[in-house]
């Protein structure tokens, strides 16, 4: 009988009981960490635009060009420049 | 009392860390938070596969808005209005579940679950009979009584003042009362 307050409340603490241990067999506080943190890390990545991938190759390159001339003291003449020139073998050939 | 002073300050650091991007603090965050919204969402939806989506939704949304969280509410109390919200949606989604009048004033749905008792579905148990209430005064019955926010916090999830929603909580109470008395005295 419910005629009291008292009887009230027990039945809904008692349901209360009854979702909690519904929920735990269910396994669905596993699956909502699994996919929340599956879709959060997603977002991640996609906030890499192109244009931050862009920005971080040339703040890279920068650095290291800054590190090629002020560490290793190399200025622009001393920067050796191979050529590769795929028709020089022909020429080469054909002067002969 | 020094302990609840301390737990904003806490929760602070730990949104600032999951704004971050820490995923071991949100994780943390998910593992205490999960359960407790699942209970609340699967009592207002009546079904767990519904609850889930609702609450990754949920979470989702803290994670993607953490940088722009401002303590002015605690978070978990933050998470049940946003998880509200969210199955509130859904609830609009199943029309023929629940039509919009119940849910924007106090339109009373008992009538409907008077005649499911005229009709000898008598044997009401309290989870059905919390089920057959309108949306709102079963969302009231929730939060208080099942996840335990104070008044307070409950009325603000809620967005109503603290007068409607002990309001709403009596209505609730008396219903709960009357249906599961006749479902006794069958």
């Amino acid at each position: 009988m419910i005629e009291r307050n008292d009887d009230l409340d027990r039945r809904l603490r008692a349901y209360g009981a009854e979702l909690d241990s519904e929920i735990a067999r269910s396994g669905a506080p596993d699956r909502v960490r699994r996919n929340v943190l599956r879709r959060g890390s997603a977002d991640l990545f996609a906030d890499l635009s192109w244009r931050r991938v862009a920005a971080a190759i040339l703040v890279a390159g920068m650095l290291g060009a800054a590190v090629d001339l002020m560490f290793l003291d190399r200025t622009a003449d001393q920067v050796d420049v191979a050529s590769v020139d795929p028709l020089y073998a022909f020429d080469e050939a054909g002067s002969q | 009392m020094a302990k609840d002073d301390a737990r904003p300050a806490i929760e602070v650091e730990e949104v600032r860390r999951i704004a971050a991007g820490d995923s071991a603090a949100f994780q943390k965050l998910i593992d205490r938070e999960a359960p407790r919204l699942l209970r609340f969402a699967q009592g207002m939806l009546g079904s767990l596969d519904e609850a889930e989506d609702v609450v990754q939704d949920t979470l989702i949304r803290l994670w993607e808005n953490a940088e722009r969280w401002t303590p002015d509410a605690r978070i978990g109390t933050w998470l049940h209005r946003v998880c509200y919200n969210r199955a509130i949606d859904q609830l609009r989604r199943r029309r023929s579940f629940v039509d919009d009048s119940a849910l924007e004033g106090f339109a009373d749905e008992s009538e409907q679950a008077d005649a499911a008792l005229v009709r000898g579905e008598t044997a009401v148990s309290v989870r059905e009979a919390i089920e057959r209430l309108p949306a709102r005064q079963r969302t009231a019955v929730l939060l208080f009584h099942i996840q335990g926010l104070a008044q307070r916090d409950a009325a603000d999830v809620m967005s109503v003042s603290e007068a409607a929603f002990e309001s709403m909580l009596s209505r609730a109470r008396r219903q709960l009362r009357r249906w599961l008395l006749e479902s006794d005295d069958d």
